[in-house]
């Protein structure tokens, strides 16, 4: 009787979210052509820059060859997926129409790209779990460390969310900081570990990197996917990490947001 | 008739944009009975769009109100009941297919389920779209496209429709077409129609009653032929003579208003003044043998607003 109850309290809004996320899944995948370079472009990069890393790194790093490529899996997965423009480009668009709708355009841009990001992962995943063993990781690790990101995905994709919609109504507010999305991606591409794990790097870099936002979003994961606990912090530790960058990027949307309401007063819509 | 709650009821509309010298709307105030197809008209700049905002909550008024069936312009209570179409604005999903995008309207508005899918089959035959539905929007041409926006403004059954010159770009069979489509689904769902476009034959085919606004302000709020005013009873007559020297017909209450070249003389009168049997008559003894042809026109909606403005 407990799931009949549950349902009950769901409230009847969600629904609505939870199929728009799936909405602008379907749009993200909908072009065949793009989706499927990107699908083929997935196992060259891991195969790349396994092969870099190893070059560069053999037996000298804290990670075998078999755990760099699920780790590489990982952290490119986790970019491929990361902040669109043209996602946010269409939110804006959509701002004006959204004021004269029954819905909170704040709520559909968050359950858009919640649902991007979390259902692109999920298929790079899937992909992961056929590519990887035929790059030379064991079946049972890739596994493991498949089912241990699971575990962070919705952390992660609300996070990510968040930061899109402070984007997307950044760019309402100021529409130059659409040229800041690329820069902001790039930066989190560099300093998150994406080429190679920060445990690999040398310091005092590895020690600054590893107290940016980036390495939490992007080698923390990896790290934890492929070995089971976070790089020099607990779990707790990076929960609570994560739980105040939610905190502050939720206030932020929430601000943001009114102030795009309130500037969108002065142009005529 | 009175209804107890006005489709539309804009009470003092005022909106000031920041670093503009005088407010875009000026206490503008109108109401609008359920059913009823109104055209709101103006020259560029006049603050018909900006109305249009204000109505269906897009800008806030500095001060005034609106309500759209009796509920706040802009709450979710109003937005509700509310169609939306925008001619220059697309409402669709470029690379998603007509019925993926329907399905989203028509969930917006919160139709789900079977409902849902009966809305969107009955809206589709009724538009001609059934053919267009597994297509992507933007392999759709903009006629089609059009149609596709209107019906996805009508699925969740709004009782008022607010449509912002639904026909721009459109060629004539494609206008003709739309217009045709809305007429016939107003008048089966009584949905009310507000409606602005540059396009004044949209508003002969679609609207029975005008509001005219000019720097934000109402100029005119009435029928058709009231705003027509005198001009209702202007004719014009084209005669086409076979004689390049033909003379031109001098009357009273008969005047030439152009002659388009040697062969082509176009006359003015007033109905009122001069019955048009003996207008007519008049210029068939004039022209004689020599009358090749004759063509009888009534002043455009065009003329009319140009004599408003330029008042």
């Amino acid at each position: 009787m407990l799931p009949v109850r549950l349902i009950a309290h769901i409230p009847s809004w969600l629904p609505f979210y939870i199929r728009y996320a799936g909405f602008q899944l379907k749009g993200r995948f909908t072009d065949w052509a793009s989706s499927l370079a990107y699908l083929l472009l997935y196992p060259f990069f891991i195969w790349l820059l396994t092969h870099l890393w190893w070059r560069f790194n053999a037996d000298q790093g804290h990670y075998t060859g078999q755990e760099i490529c699920i780790y590489l899996a990982i952290t490119e997965l986790l970019f491929m997926t990361f902040l669109r423009s043209s996602f946010m480009e269409r939110s804006n668009a959509d701002f004006s129409i959204a004021l004269a709708r029954p819905r909170s355009w704040l709520g559909l841009t968050f359950a858009g790209q919640f649902g991007t990001t979390l259902g692109g992962r999920m298929i790079y995943l899937i992909a992961a779990l056929i590519l990887l063993p035929f790059l030379g990781a064991p079946w049972r690790m890739v596994l493991t460390s498949c089912l241990r990101f699971i575990l962070l995905l919705p952390a992660l994709g609300i996070l990510e969310a968040l930061m899109a919609s402070v984007l997307a109504s950044a760019q309402l507010l100021w529409h130059e900081t659409r040229y800041l999305v690329l820069p902001i991606t790039k930066i989190f591409l560099a300093l998150g570990g994406v080429f190679g794990p920060l445990a690999d790097y040398g310091e005092p870099g590895r020690s600054i990197f590893l107290r940016l936002p980036a390495s939490d979003l992007f080698f923390q994961v990896g790290h934890f996917c492929v070995k089971g606990e976070f790089y020099q912090t607990t779990a707790l530790n990076w929960v609570i990490r994560i739980s105040i960058w939610i905190t502050l990027f939720g206030t932020w949307n929430l601000w943001f947001f009114q102030l795009a309401k309130k500037r969108h007063q002065s142009f005529g819509g | 008739m009175h209804y107890p709650v006005s489709a539309i009821h804009a009470s003092s509309l005022v909106k000031q944009f920041p670093k503009t010298q005088g407010p875009s709307v000026h206490s503008l105030s109108f109401e609008i009975q359920p059913g009823e197809t109104v055209a709101f008209l103006g020259p560029n700049g006049a603050g018909k769009s900006t109305t249009l905002k204000m109505l269906c909550g897009i800008l806030s008024p500095t001060s005034g109100s609106a309500k759209i069936l009796g509920f706040e312009a802009g709450s979710q209570s109003a937005n509700q009941r509310l169609g939306l179409v925008f001619g220059t604005r697309s409402q669709l999903y470029l690379h998603m297919t007509v019925e993926h995008c329907l399905d989203l309207s028509a969930e917006i508005y919160g139709l789900t389920g079977a409902k849902k899918r009966n809305r969107i089959r009955e809206l589709s035959e009724a538009f001609s779209l059934l053919s267009f539905l597994p297509r992507r929007v933007r392999s759709l041409s903009l006629g089609e496209r059009m149609r596709c926006e209107i019906v996805s403004a009508l699925l969740h059954g709004p009782q008022v429709l607010l449509a912002d010159e639904p026909t721009i770009g459109l060629d004539i069979v494609a206008k003709n077409s739309l217009r045709e489509l809305i007429k016939n689904w107003q008048k089966y769902e009584k949905t009310t129609l507000m409606l602005t476009s540059h396009d004044l034959s949209d508003v002969e085919a679609l609207c029975d009653r005008c509001i005219l606004i000019d720097h934000g302000m109402k100029r005119f709020d009435g029928t058709l032929t009231e705003m027509k005013g005198e001009l209702k009873n202007l004719r014009r007559v084209r005669v086409t003579t076979s004689a390049s020297n033909q003379e031109i017909l001098k009357l009273d209450r008969f005047k030439l208003s152009l002659k388009e070249n040697l062969f082509t003389h176009v006359y003015e009168f007033f109905t009122d003044q001069l019955p048009m049997s003996e207008g007519l008559f008049s210029l068939s003894q004039h022209y004689g043998d020599q009358l090749q042809d004759l063509s009888i026109s009534e002043v455009t909606l065009e003329e009319v607003l140009e004599a408003r403005y330029s008042a």
